[in-house]
């Protein structure tokens, strides 16, 4: 059963110049213990979908559709439940970790309470538990850390704290908001390796956003691609990858760079820039970049379908490019 | 170290400049003999009064030359000696000691119930920021800020003391409990202006501090909102506050002149007052440079607290 189950998820802005459908109709599960990648462009809505789930989206943000964690209804839950549900349940690591800690308090600090407020640990209990996590990241010299102040330590390390601040509680999910988009490239595979081996050494679930397909590649069990607010795609990490059914997913796999592509080789950019949310969405969000897009594609939404023998595998397209495209190819000629 | 070093000197010279100043009025607005002895220091008043003339003359040093006299003023006043009154001839430093500390209670009550005050207030309006409580407040605020001073008291005493007799009308200071009593509605008057001051500056800070990821984060902690708001909104968001509440200082004893008078509190505000009146200029002088102090020290440990505030702040800059 699914740990993490959302259902026709919608989130709309009320702005002043009227509303904007950040995120339409998206649908995904996460088993315990498996990562799911979310991909996407920026403004693609992926964000704005982990954000609804935490309880971080502004009071000017509707959100229609359901989330179910466990037996919580996690747009609906009881106060009680509430009280030590985030940060315990389901944690998360934000983008930027030069931001993400408060810069004016201890990383002792910050590490700690978390713990002792969903969990009443003793000060001293907190704090050795707090010297593990920095243990369990990786931090060389965990007892010094926790004096320290935010400043005092770079980025790498800020992000390996902001890990360990959200594995405090032991949470059954973690989701990680382009937890690498605002390091060191030399630095960057270093927190994914980790995330990817906390995940398993904890048997935790993780949600992995990243406008990188390359990097979800290795490290996730399961893929949605996100555009427009919409899911594109979803599959198996595997099934992804041996088959791509949508044109959109196929321009992001153009443009991971690739080592043993020959020099001089250009990567192959998405031509055009992301919609515009506010308009009501009645055509496919990709039809204006797209290179197969019909009358079609222009006037009305496609449904997400499956793909014939997959259960796992589904494609919001009129035209798509994989298999399916093969085999109806092949349907027609005979 | 080398900063506190630097601002320790730099708090010296602005002193002696504030005394060179007032040192300078007292001796060149006006003769200073006038203002001893009143109209007998005129030449034509009489022969008759030569001797007091000399006399006084003498006693003051008034024959010496400026600097002479600034330096010794200066180096009494070091020792605590803040020469004697013009008029009636008792210590200076007698009178000083008597009051400057009810005025110091009253400052330190101001600036407690205005801090206790707009804190929470603020962070009530900034946790609402631009809904019905933060634009009421909004209101609010700017009309306290709005009143004047001397219109405040009169309200304060007619409705704390007169209408709803809450309140005593006279100042009191039989135990400590009755002096704090009694200092209420004064201290009051100085802090209504002061909480809608330090509410608008900490909500503006809190409303930003409220949009980093920090907070953010915590929230994604599954800390409560009021835990957010106090621990880890709050200190970062105190910068500008802080750095009114020195310079408020200054207005805060300007204020105290007008509410001491009004409700007979006798401290160092209700005795300049009598002095500039009678010209009694070495009273004046004192409070002037103890109000100098006063305000120099303050502002000093707000540079102090900044990096008590923020630990990226260095002091050795």
């Amino acid at each position: 059963m699914a740990l993490l189950e959302v259902n026709e998820l919608a989130v709309t802005f009320n702005t002043p110049k009227g509303p904007v459908y950040a995120v339409s109709d998206v649908s995904f599960a996460v088993d315990k213990g498996q990562a799911l990648g979310i991909v996407g462009e920026s403004g693609s809505g992926k964000s704005v979908t982990v954000k609804s789930l935490m309880g971080l989206l502004p009071r000017t943000a509707k959100i229609d559709g359901s989330a179910q964690y466990e037996d919580v209804d996690v747009f609906n839950m009881s106060k009680d439940r509430r009280k030590h549900f985030y940060g315990v349940d389901i944690a998360m690591v934000f983008q930027n970790p030069m931001t993400s800690l408060n810069p004016v308090k201890r990383i002792g600090e910050q590490l700690m309470e978390g713990m002792r407020f969903h969990r009443g640990l003793s000060r001293d209990a907190a704090k050795s538990r707090a010297i593990e996590l920095l243990d369990l990241v990786r931090i060389p010299d965990p007892t010094k850390r926790l004096s320290q102040y935010p400043h005092e330590l770079s980025g790498g390390m800020r992000q390996r704290v902001v890990i360990a601040m959200a594995l405090a509680n032991d949470p059954a999910l973690l989701i990680a908001d382009e937890p690498t988009t605002a390091l060191d490239v030399t630095v960057q595979r270093d927190i994914l390796d980790l995330l990817d081996s906390l995940r398993r050494e904890l048997d935790m679930a993780l949600i992995l956003i990243t406008h990188d397909l390359g990097v979800v590649r290795d490290r996730t069990d399961s893929i949605a691609v996100m555009y427009g607010g919409r899911v594109m795609e979803t599959a198996t990490t595997e099934e992804v990858f041996a088959d791509t059914e949508h044109p959109y997913t196929q321009a992001l796999q153009r443009a991971i760079p690739d080592m043993s592509m020959p020099r001089g080789t250009r990567l192959d950019p998405i031509p055009g820039s992301p919609p515009d949310l506010a308009i009501t969405p009645v055509s496919c969000p990709f039809a204006p970049r797209c290179t197969f897009a019909t009358d079609e594609c222009r006037t009305s939404i496609p449904p997400l379908s499956a793909v014939p023998g997959s259960e796992t595998h589904r494609y919001a397209c009129f035209h798509p490019q994989g298999l399916v495209a093969a085999a109806s190819t092949v349907g027609g000629e005979a | 170290m080398k900063f506190i070093a630097t601002r320790i000197v730099q708090m010296v010279l602005v002193v002696l400049a504030v005394t060179l100043l007032a040192f300078g009025a007292m001796n060149f607005l006006g003769d200073p003999l006038f203002n001893i002895l009143g109209p007998i220091a005129n030449e034509d008043a009489g022969p008759e009064f030569a001797e007091v003339r000399a006399e006084a003359r003498a006693e003051y040093h008034l024959d010496d030359p400026f600097i002479v006299r600034y330096g010794r003023w200066l180096g009494d006043m070091a020792t605590g000696d803040f020469g004697r009154s013009f008029k009636n001839q008792t210590q200076v430093s007698t009178e000083i000691s008597n009051r400057l500390p009810i005025t110091l209670i009253l400052m330190v009550y101001a600036q407690v119930l205005s801090v206790l005050i707009s804190i929470p207030w603020a962070l009530w309006t900034a946790s609402r920021a631009y809904r019905l409580p933060d634009k009421v407040s909004t209101v609010v605020s700017f009309g306290m800020l709005g009143v004047p001073v001397f219109a405040l008291v009169v309200l304060l005493f007619w409705l704390g003391a007169v209408r709803w007799e809450i309140f005593p009308t006279r100042y009191d200071d039989e135990t400590i409990g009755a002096r704090l009593y009694s200092m209420f509605l004064p201290a009051l008057s100085l802090a209504i202006p002061l909480i809608a001051t330090y509410q608008r500056l900490l909500r503006t800070d809190l409303i930003s501090t409220l949009q980093e990821d920090f907070i953010a984060v915590a929230r994604a902690k599954g800390l409560p909102q009021w835990r957010i708001l106090f621990r880890h909104a709050l200190r970062p968001s105190l910068f500008s506050m802080l750095t009114v509440f020195g310079i408020q200082t200054g207005a805060l004893i300007g204020g105290s002149l007008v509410v001491e008078s009004y409700f007979g509190i006798p401290g160092i505000g209700a005795a300049v007052i009598e002095a500039i009146i009678r010209d009694d200029f070495p009273v004046v002088l004192a409070v002037v440079v103890i109000i100098t102090v006063i305000f120099v020290v303050v502002n000093f440990i707000v540079d102090l607290l900044y990096s008590f505030l923020d630990p990226r702040v260095r002091l050795d800059g």
